[in-house]
């Protein structure tokens, strides 16, 4: 059964942005990237299928142009928790995107993201976690075997 | 109190020197290190160098409740996530911005940072009306700029001199509250006659500005 097609728009396009979009596009998703650097689309996979604009993501006007008043999903995937913090406000206050969620490159940043309604990854975070998980929990012993 | 100034440039130091003037204590963050140098040399004011929008920088500046702090980078998102702590994490009430994009203004708001200004519109919009500068001595937006108050000079020429108030038509939405006449206040009524180098107090909605404008032949 398929899902339901979603528009979601995705602000930066470098290692992180560029492989969730070409997910999301083979997935069946309408995918917009915006990223002000033209190279960081090379970041995006042969088969990615979305629309790509070039322009500076904390310029409304380019958020606008990539119609986010109707995406079903922001997410703000720049290396400046600034910038992803403004974009995601913007998604969130003025165009009410459902689905709002933001990089957060300094962890002391997280509580700011999360008071304001956005949902945070912290690749920091999960790489403590991931590495924390060899030395703790039950199965522990056994992970650091393989 | 005190007055943190985020940012730098020439915007930064000008501010800085008249707030000092004015005997406030003036505190500056600033990433960029040669600006700080600088700054600390020429006038007497503390200087915190680092990133801004960490919160261990700004809370070198030692913000407190009853300070004021005015975000002045060239960055919007930089402005943004500044006034965001000091409102945050730091309970301060009185936190003015800088806004670049005016574009950006609507979310600044939204975000409740009412002491938000963006110089590119306030000059745009002079722009856009064709103002001529000379003409208007001062323009203070209130409450967000849904009201302001006008001061200008009626010069030669104009074809309110000589009439009265009553009978001039003056739009609706704004009124003249006061006028200056060689020095001295006069509150106008109906019968008021406008003199050649009076000048008026004009209290006037912001949709109605332009129509006043016009109405005084400001406009060019």
């Amino acid at each position: 059964m398929k899902e339901k097609t979603l528009y979601v728009v995705i602000a930066g396009c470098g290692a992180v942005g560029g492989r969730i979009a070409g997910h999301l596009s083979s997935m069946g998703h309408s995918v917009v990237v915006i990223d002000r650097d033209e190279k960081a689309f090379n970041n995006l996979p042969w088969e990615y299928s979305g629309f790509k604009i070039r322009g500076d993501v904390a310029e409304i006007e380019n958020l606008k142009m990539a119609k986010l008043k109707n995406a079903d999903a922001f997410l703000a995937l720049t290396d400046d928790d600034n910038t992803n913090f403004m974009v995601t406000q913007v998604a969130k206050k003025i165009y009410n995107v459902p689905m709002v969620l933001a990089r957060v490159n300094d962890p002391s940043n997280l509580k700011l993201f999360e008071e304001a309604g956005v949902l945070v990854v912290s690749p920091v975070i999960l790489t403590v976690q991931f590495i924390l998980s060899f030395f703790l929990g039950e199965d522990a012993e056994r992970k650091r075997k393989v | 109190m005190k007055v943190i100034l985020v940012g730098e440039g020439k915007l930064v130091y000008h501010l800085a020197r008249s707030l000092l003037s004015k005997g406030y204590n003036v505190t500056i963050v600033s990433k960029n290190r040669e600006f700080c140098e600088d700054i600390s040399k020429t006038l007497k004011l503390t200087v915190v160098n680092g990133d801004p929008t960490k919160i261990g920088v700004l809370e070198s500046a030692e913000p407190t409740k009853e300070d004021i702090l005015v975000a002045l980078t060239q960055r919007d998102q930089d402005n943004l996530m500044v006034c965001q702590l000091a409102r945050n994490m730091f309970t301060m009430g009185r936190v003015f911005s800088l806004v670049n994009d005016p574009d950006n203004l609507e979310i600044f708001k939204k975000l409740g940072f009412v002491y938000s200004i963006s110089t590119t519109e306030i000059l745009a919009s002079m722009v856009e009306q064709k103002i001529s500068l000379e003409d208007i001595i001062n323009l203070i937006p209130v409450e967000e700029g849904k009201i302001s108050i006008l001061e200008v000079d009626i010069k030669q020429g104009s074809p309110m001199i000589g009439k009265r108030l009553g009978e001039v038509g003056f739009p609706k939405g704004a009124l003249i509250g006061s006028i200056i006449r060689q020095g001295n206040v006069l509150i106008p009524h109906g019968g008021t006659v406008l003199e050649e180098g009076d000048r008026l107090l004009i209290i006037s909605l912001a949709e109605v500005q332009p129509e006043v404008l016009k109405f005084l032949k400001i406009e060019e």
